[in-house]
């Protein structure tokens, strides 16, 4: 059933992680990720890995709840190992067949890169797993908001983005129920070739444009009868405020960035 | 215009365009006047024009002809716009169109936010608004996982925290189940009664109408009829002649009235059932 | 067609942390040519019974019999078949995605491949029968026309796979009086002439007493309640325990009863109005005698 499907994967709960300000969150992966490509060594993946697992700690999510965000890229990470080995060269051979070689060099990077993937995936999961969509969007509108003075429209962007997260389930049941109609009218959707399938979709594809459409254009009516008049002198009823866990996050971060300059080769 | 009413229309006419460039009217010169703290019922069917009315009275639609008071300011004159639209606040057919919020108390903070209200005070006044219509067990839950009524009370909690003097339901019960009309019906009664808040509810339920205290009954652009429930009730032909159904009550005694029995008008049921006992064991 | 549920249930989600019981060993027989009324509220599981109908969903155990076809977990029912089963969702105008009105309504009969012409004369009929003109409607954009008869453009659609079981599920929800009648009347009205099973999913027990001579009464994933509906609404108090309204007319007889002498009272059986008003009139314009 399409409605089952959890929307981004956000847990409630209650962690560290979870009551951190998203703004410190999100500044946190920026500079995670730019340390992530530092990283040059053992040494310094070794620190990122224990850390990475310390966060997954303080987010009180099981492990391998949070290891589970790793299934739709483990393909791409088999793939950059795979890669390594066969084609970096340089340092002990380890295994030759004729022109083929497995050298020290491409063993390294395949171990070294597949890790910077998988750090850097489990990390923003653990972001968006501690952090509900609208907690996300409203850390993003605080912290673009400079840019609103050089003429970026932040307020419609976050706008945008919440009511996006508002309608998704909705559409989706939507789009579940005009599948079944047309199911009923006799459309078949599974078989075919790839044209006449592409084609199929039409019957499913209008009616949910038709129904977006009509739905914005109430939404919007709704949005106007209620005062709405744009970002101007709005308030708005969460405040973000940092706490003691954000200061805690900026000194983790601070040592952290200087561990991994000392250590990187 | 006299101190009691709240809203007037006085000789407002609109037209929007129709297909292939026809111009269409869909009001006519339509003067009426909605006292403070009563309970309205509009009738009327599918393109009567009772949308277009409910619109107009917060400045969504501006009248082409005539003027539309609200408590005195005239909608036309832009500046009062706001201060319009937070005194009358509207329930929309649709319930999943007219949440905004991805949770409940966001949704009801929409419009305090883009009243600019201080976040301290909000808190406060979103669980008022949403202890006035019994949702507040719902604080964070998520609106698609709520019944289509509990949605409508939600959009009227929304309403109830921006302090309205009306809050107008444009067809706001037509998509629900007779469990969740009630509830939304319960409510805006309960509103009307306790909290002073004067009723607009624009249907196409007779029966909806019984207990208020005006009806309006629009056709083709024009008010029909206006009245107490009696004496709009009362004109079952007429009504019939313009598409409109009446309670089932009023039907029957109408019928049983028309073979020559002896019936006086009533509304509900409960007085049906006393006269036909009455005549039954009177006979 | 004669449609048999044997014990059947049906569970969302099986094992997974989403798992809920829709439907909790059903079972009925509705005899081919009945016109059943499903009563029960939102979430009672009336959607999910409609929807193994048409082997949109598969029963999670029990069978399903639909004429000579048996439907069970393992046992899909074949795409040929479906066209015998219409099913006419809430909010069927949702649907709607041709150009033209004609196209729209053709688009079922087309993907059980029938010849154009057959097409064609089936369009026109279904069109006809839920009271649209066929030339005047057929170029038409389905977007450009009212509420009321895009929903019968819809159920046109329906209409012309020319099924021998029609569904639908709360067809008059969200219309004016008048759209409603259209639409009811259009129903009742096919279902007569073309001797249909009729199923009517429906919140308003008025409706239901209009047209049904057989009830279901849902609650909870169970039938509640099954039977004529004179029968149904005689259980006015189990009625009123599931938090269900009897319909106005029932109502009325049983208020009138209370007030009345035993042998003075109105049968119970009484439901429709046409029926009520006969008795009132038979009853109160007879002088009494002696």
């Amino acid at each position: 059933m399409l409605q089952n499907i959890a929307i981004g994967q956000y847990v409630p709960g209650h962690s560290f992680l979870h009551r951190a300000d998203p703004r410190s969150k999100l500044l946190f992966i920026i500079l995670f990720a730019t340390l992530v490509f530092l990283a040059n060594n053992a040494l310094t993946y070794a620190v990122l890995i224990a850390f990475t697992l310390y966060a997954g700690l303080l987010s009180r999510l099981s492990l391998g709840y949070i290891l589970k965000s790793l299934k739709p890229v483990w393909i791409l990470i088999v793939f950059t190992i795979v890669l390594h080995i066969f084609m970096t060269k340089g340092g002990t051979v380890y295994f030759q067949w004729g022109w083929f070689t497995v050298e020290e060099r491409g063993v390294q990077q395949a171990i070294f890169i597949s890790f910077r993937l998988g750090l850097l995936v489990i990390i923003s999961s653990l972001l968006t797993l501690t952090t509900s969509p609208i907690d996300l969007t409203e850390g993003l509108e605080r912290l673009l908001g400079p840019f609103a003075r050089i003429g970026v429209p932040v307020h419609d962007i976050a706008l945008m983005m919440s009511i996006a997260i508002r309608f998704i389930p909705t559409l989706m049941e939507e789009t579940d129920k005009i599948i079944k109609a047309q199911t009923a009218r006799g459309a078949n959707f599974t078989s075919g070739s790839l044209i006449k399938r592409a084609q199929n979709l039409i019957p499913i594809a209008i009616p949910l444009f038709v129904s977006a459409f009509r739905r914005a254009e109430d939404l919007a009516l709704a949005m106007e009868a209620r005062g709405y008049r744009g970002g101007v002198g709005r308030t708005r009823l969460h405040k973000l405020a940092f706490s003691w866990r954000d200061a805690g996050m900026a000194v983790a971060g601070v040592l952290l960035a200087i561990t991994i300059g000392w250590w990187r080769a | 215009m006299n101190e009691e009413s709240l809203l007037a229309l006085q000789d407002v006419s609109y037209s929007y365009d129709g297909e292939n460039g026809s111009h269409v009217l869909v009001l006519k010169d339509v003067d009426l006047t909605i006292q403070k703290g009563s309970f309205v019922s509009v009738l009327g069917h599918n393109g009567s024009g009772k949308s277009t009315m409910a619109k107009l009275m917060n400045a969504l639609l501006l009248p082409e002809g005539g003027r539309v008071l609200v408590a005195g300011m005239d909608t036309a004159k832009g500046e009062m716009v706001w201060e319009i639209r937070r005194h009358v606040g509207m329930v929309f057919q649709n319930p999943d169109n007219q949440i905004v919020g991805a949770t409940v108390e966001d949704d009801v903070a929409f419009g305090l936010e883009n009243m600019g209200v201080d976040p301290e005070q909000m808190r406060q006044r979103i669980d008022e608004a949403l202890a006035s219509v019994g949702m507040e067990a719902y604080l964070l839950a998520q609106p698609h996982r709520l019944s289509g009524g509990q949605k409508q009370r939600v959009a009227i909690a929304g309403i109830m925290a921006m302090r309205p003097s009306v809050i107008i339901l444009d067809e706001a019960t037509a998509m629900l189940d007779p469990q969740g009309r009630q509830e939304v019906l319960q409510l805006v009664k309960t509103l009307n009664r306790d909290e002073g808040i004067t009723i607009i509810n624009i249907t196409h339920f007779p029966d909806e109408a019984i207990y208020s205290d005006r009806v309006v009954v629009m056709n083709a652009g024009e008010v029909l009829m206006e009245g107490t429930p009696e004496e709009v009730f009362n004109q079952v032909e007429r009504l019939k002649k313009v598409g409109l159904d009446v309670p089932f009550a009023v039907r029957i005694r109408h019928v049983l009235a028309s073979k020559g029995i002896d019936l006086p008008f009533v509304l509900h049921q409960e007085e049906l059932v006393e006269h036909v006992c009455r005549l039954l064991l009177t006979r | 067609m004669q449609i048999t549920f044997d014990q059947v249930s049906h569970v969302y989600g099986k094992g997974t942390p989403f798992e809920r019981i829709a439907l909790h060993d059903i079972s009925f027989m509705i005899p081919s040519g009945s016109f059943v009324g499903i009563i029960g509220q939102t979430g009672s599981g009336k959607s999910t019974l409609i929807q193994h109908l048409n082997g949109l969903l598969l029963p999670s155990a029990g069978k399903i019999t639909l004429g000579d076809t048996v439907i069970t977990a393992k046992q899909r029912l074949p795409h040929e078949q479906r066209r015998d089963i219409g099913l006419v969702f809430q909010y069927p105008e949702h649907q709607l995605f041709e150009e033209t009105v004609a196209k729209d309504v053709a688009f079922g009969p087309s993907n059980f491949e029938l010849p154009e012409a057959m097409v064609d004369a089936r369009v026109r009929e279904a069109l006809e029968i839920v009271g649209l003109d066929y030339e005047k409607v057929k170029d038409r954009s389905p977007f450009h026309m009212s509420g009321g008869q895009m929903r019968r453009v819809a159920l046109a659609g329906v209409l012309a796979m020319q099924p021998k079981v029609l569904v639908l599920d709360e067809p008059t929800a969200g219309l004016d009086p008048e759209g409603r009648n259209l639409i009811l009347e259009a129903i009742y009205r096919i279902h007569q002439e073309q001797k249909l099973t009729t199923l009517l999913v429906t919140h308003s027990m008025e409706e239901a007493a209009r047209y049904a001579d057989y009830m279901l009464v849902l609650a909870q994933g169970k039938v509640a309640l099954q039977g004529k509906p004179d029968e149904v609404f005689m259980q006015a108090e189990r009625l009123r325990e599931l938090a269900m309204d009897v319909p106005e007319t029932v109502a009325f007889v049983s208020r009138l009863n209370q007030m009345l002498p035993d042998k003075e009272g109105l049968p119970n059986s009484v439901y429709r109005e046409e029926e009520l008003i006969a008795h009132l009139l038979e009853r109160l314009s007879v002088p009494k005698e002696g």
